[in-house]
């Protein structure tokens, strides 16, 4: 009885080689054109909602607080990174990756001044005062000369071009998967153990010796730093954004693919974010029932599975695949017995 | 000088003063009792100990520093660990998981060796899976190591609390109603346990308990606590013998 | 003079809060949620009284019993349909929240699909005279405002001490657990519960109407974080707080309008909530529940 089961390593190998398949078959279909760029928009799009839905899985579903101003921290990502890229000088090869650091770092600064009042309070005023804070991040950006109001920024360039639609799809897609795996691989480090225990039980968490305002203020953090990255990829991928665009109904979508994925499953958080994100673009005609349509979502999810749809299980291809050869495989036994056959 | 040592220690809620001028104290390797009737005040004993709640008045002293002011995780790492009179297990996380996290303040591999699976993360991880394996062992529950906390029965959920509180390496360990719920087999095999824990490792252990076979067999000492004042110390025998205690239980 | 004319118009708003931070309170008191959507619950006695009064052109003295009788009702189903089935299996706070989310983004919407989103014009509800005390001028909405406030308040605390559901509301808000077993029948006092605070917050929205006569689909939302702030300030799950909390914060909106800056007040009232959560989070009535370990 090994630490690592080797079946669970083969499957994590499987997992990253599908991944990685998938990213090249992708790139090969864009280059080629066989994708549209009408379409490659949305498949970035779905990157940008994937890195969303995953940072704030770290807040909402592993430890378990609720967060509703998440896309205020879009926001500041997006505007830091644009700031920079139209005002550095450089060229956007360079200034871009240093403007989605930025945006990140920015975002995370954030961060921990709303977070170090914020986190002491209980779940429900954490709740309130999260919103105010996005409410407020937003009513500042419309009314600074810096971002220019509610007009805000536009001109901000994609390193994708109609010639070569690659790159932002580069960008987006590898910045998903590692954020993906990364929040992976710290629910199940002794700190993903630690934040998990908060949710759990925080006064039997603290009397084991979990400084629980470290953890909660490190995952609200590392939450707001995601997002103010996945913000810079959305800001030079449309090329404008305004304030309007990282409102309150935005911030509500990230969590319904947060509760409808499952709350704690990273994976059910990719598909509800893949899912909804295309269901949202093919039903571009009935946007004005989208937000009626999300919040039936909502109170149905917690009415019937509060957990959400995955839960805090993880689905993952070859455990499927395994599961279902075995249940095969079982089958034989009977018919070399010799049934009625 | 005493491992632990209360001096006039009291709490008032809301205007009633439920414990009042307790002096308390426990040496290392001792296994005393806190008894007394329903609502005596014990658990908030506990709760004091362990900084969940401040006290109004009195200290609290830990190898001769106080630990008034400090935080629960604080004081935890200072030797102090506890089992809960509800069960407060991490009912989502693996018996295994429960015990590492218990672990996690010895650990030292830090946050971006986790995430990219540096050595030091399969080092320390391969090391404590061991340990909390070995744990698990002292109450014949490795095979359970990988199941849902939530799914144990009632009683070896209990032995995991304890094996949890145990895994932070404590100098003191308070068991809150340990037998609560047990049979007179599973009783007697926890006096057992619990004096083999303590030899063991070298804790030791303050218990409220209600069951007076377990109390009389495995406790040096007693405190007997009614309505937040302490009615009466001594060896079990003395108090078994004492008409105060007697009173108290029986109501007068 | 002008100062005092403030304070009292600040008391007229507060009026207002305080009427709504009572629903708030009342509920906090009894299931431990903030009713996200009591804040909703505002915006549909407005439009019940628009509904009423514009598109039936039915009279005043039918179209505010008419709104109140909409709002308890509209309190019941809400309880009864989301937060019920998630209360009875003691779900997770976190879950309780995320339904109360979604209520208040689904009324909002809905009416906002029923009516569109452009601002609705109101007739007046009470006659708008200036009311003259002594050397003071005062419009008569504010006048009316803390008169039906004070009223009702009264009328609350009575319920509360004097009536057997009263007694009952204070039972299941100390120990719902040992109230069953006392026999009282806890499910029908909460469902009593979100009755009487819709109720009153429908009375607020009538006051509010009249001292603002134009409704719209998101009208809840300022109006509910303000109410709510209230209540937080007061003290949740106290009647006296909530009254306390609404008139204080009025007072404080008033004279930052008059004496500071327009608009700061809103900035003003956040950062009342932000002091009030660092300083002391169970306000200045309320009672520290600390939680059994």
């Amino acid at each position: 009885m090994g630490f690592l089961k080797k079946k669970t390593g083969i499957y994590y190998m499987v997992n990253f080689m599908l991944g990685t398949l998938l990213f090249f078959v992708l790139l090969i279909s864009i280059n080629t054109k066989t994708i549209s760029w009408s379409d490659t928009g949305i498949i970035i799009l779905i990157c940008i909602n994937v890195t969303l839905a995953a940072s704030l899985n770290l807040v909402t579903g592993i430890l378990g607080q609720l967060v509703l101003g998440h896309a205020g921290f879009m926001l500041v990502g997006a505007y830091a990174a644009s700031l920079f890229t139209l005002h550095s000088g450089l060229p956007l090869a360079i200034a871009f990756p240093i403007g989605l650091l930025l945006s990140g770092i920015v975002a995370a600064m954030f961060g921990v001044v709303i977070g170090l009042p914020a986190l002491r309070l209980r779940g429900d005023y954490l709740a309130i005062i999260t919103l105010g804070f996005g409410e407020i991040i937003r009513v500042v950006a419309n009314n600074l000369k810096i971002t220019n109001g509610a007009m805000g920024l536009s001109g901000m360039e994609s390193l994708s071009s109609r010639r070569n639609p690659s790159p932002m799809f580069i960008y987006a897609y590898v910045i998903a998967i590692v954020v993906v795996i990364l929040m992976f691989t710290f629910g199940r480090s002794r700190h993903g153990r630690a934040v998990i225990s908060i949710r759990e039980d925080e006064i039997a968490s603290e009397s084991m010796g979990i400084n629980t305002t470290y953890y909660k203020l490190f995952a609200f953090v590392f939450a707001a730093f995601i997002a103010g990255v996945a913000g810079g990829i959305y800001a030079h991928h449309y090329g404008m954004i305004d304030p309007s665009k990282f409102d309150f109904n935005r911030s509500v979508e990230i969590l319904i693919m947060v509760v409808l994925g499952g709350m704690g499953s990273i994976t059910g958080s990719v598909i509800s974010a893949t899912v909804l994100t295309l269901l949202s673009e093919r039903l571009r005609d009935f946007s004005e029932y989208r937000m009626i349509l999300y919040a039936t979502i909502l109170i149905l999810v917690m009415l019937f599975k509060p957990s959400g749809l995955l839960g805090r299980y993880e689905i993952s291809i070859p455990k499927l695949a395994g599961k279902l050869y075995r249940r095969i495989a079982n089958r034989k036994p009977h018919s070399e017995t010799g049934g009625a056959e | 000088m005493h491992l632990l040592e209360t001096k006039d220690l009291g709490i008032v809620f809301g205007g009633l003063q439920a414990l009042n001028d307790l002096h308390l104290a426990v040496d290392a390797k001792e296994i005393v009792g806190l008894i007394g009737p329903n609502g005596a005040g014990k658990t908030t004993v506990f709760n004091l100990l362990t900084g969940v709640y401040a006290p109004s008045g009195g200290a609290i002293r830990l190898e001769g520093q106080s630990i008034l002011g400090k935080k629960p995780f604080q004081i935890n790492r200072t030797g102090v660990a506890r089992t809960f009179q509800n069960i407060r297990l991490f009912k989502h996380m693996t018996v295994a998981d429960n015990i590492k996290l218990a672990m996690n303040q010895n650990m030292k591999y830090n946050v971006v060796s986790g995430m990219l699976r540096l050595p030091s993360y399969w080092k320390e991880e391969r090391a404590i899976d061991r340990k909390a394996r070995e744990l698990l062992a002292i109450f014949d529950m490795e095979d359970l190591a990988d199941q849902m906390s939530a799914n144990l029965p009632y009683g070896q959920q209990r032995k995991l609390e304890i094996l949890r509180a145990l895994a932070s390496k404590p100098k003191l360990l308070l068991l809150d109603e340990p037998a609560a719920g047990m049979n007179p087999t599973e009783t007697h095999d926890l006096m057992e346990v619990i004096r083999s824990i303590r030899d063991r490792f070298n804790v030791a252990i303050l218990l409220i308990e209600h069951d007076m076979s377990l109390v009389m067999n495995v406790c040096e000492r007693l405190y007997v606590l009614d309505y937040g004042n302490l009615i009466a110390e001594g060896t079990p025998e003395e108090i078994r013998n004492n008409d105060k205690v007697i009173a108290a239980y029986l109501g007068s | 003079m002008e100062f005092i004319t403030q304070v009292i118009n600040g008391l007229g708003l507060g009026s207002i809060y305080a009427l709504v931070a009572l629903g708030y309170s009342m509920v906090y008191g009894i299931v431990q949620l903030i009713n996200f959507a009591h804040g909703d619950i505002i915006m549909v006695g407005g439009y019940s009284v628009y509904l009423v009064m514009v598109m039936y052109g039915l009279p005043v003295w039918i179209a505010i019993p008419s709104s109140i009788i909409v709002c308890a009702l509209a309190g019941m189903i809400i309880e009864r349909v989301a937060y019920h089935r998630l209360l009875i299996h003691n779900a997770a706070r976190i879950s309780l929240l995320i339904t109360a989310l979604g209520v208040s983004i689904f009324l909002q919407n809905l009416f906002m699909l029923i009516f569109g989103s452009d601002p609705k014009s109101m007739p007046t509800i009470f006659p708008a005279d200036l009311i003259k005390l002594g050397s003071l001028e005062l419009a008569s909405s504010t006048v009316i405002n803390i008169v039906v406030s004070v009223l009702m308040m009264m009328g609350l605390q009575l319920l509360v001490d004097k009536s057997k559901i009263g007694k009952a509301m204070q039972a299941t808000s100390e120990d719902a657990g040992a109230a069953k077993l006392m026999g009282i029948n806890t499910n029908k006092v909460v469902l009593i519960t979100f009755a009487i605070g819709s109720a009153l917050a429908a009375v607020g929205a009538v006051l509010y109407s009249n001292t603002y006569p134009q409704i719209k689909p998101d009208m809840g939302n300022l109006l509910g974080i303000k109410a709510f702030i209230a209540a937080v300030l007061g003290g949740i799950g106290s009647i006296p707080g909530a009254m306390l909390g609404g008139y204080i914060l009025g007072v404080a909106e008033s004279l930052t309008k008059a004496y500071i800056s327009t608009t700061l007040t809103d900035a003003v009232v956040f950062g009342i909530l932000i002091l009030m959560l660092l300083v002391k989070p169970s306000g200045l009535m309320g009672k520290n529940r600390k939680e059994k370990v």
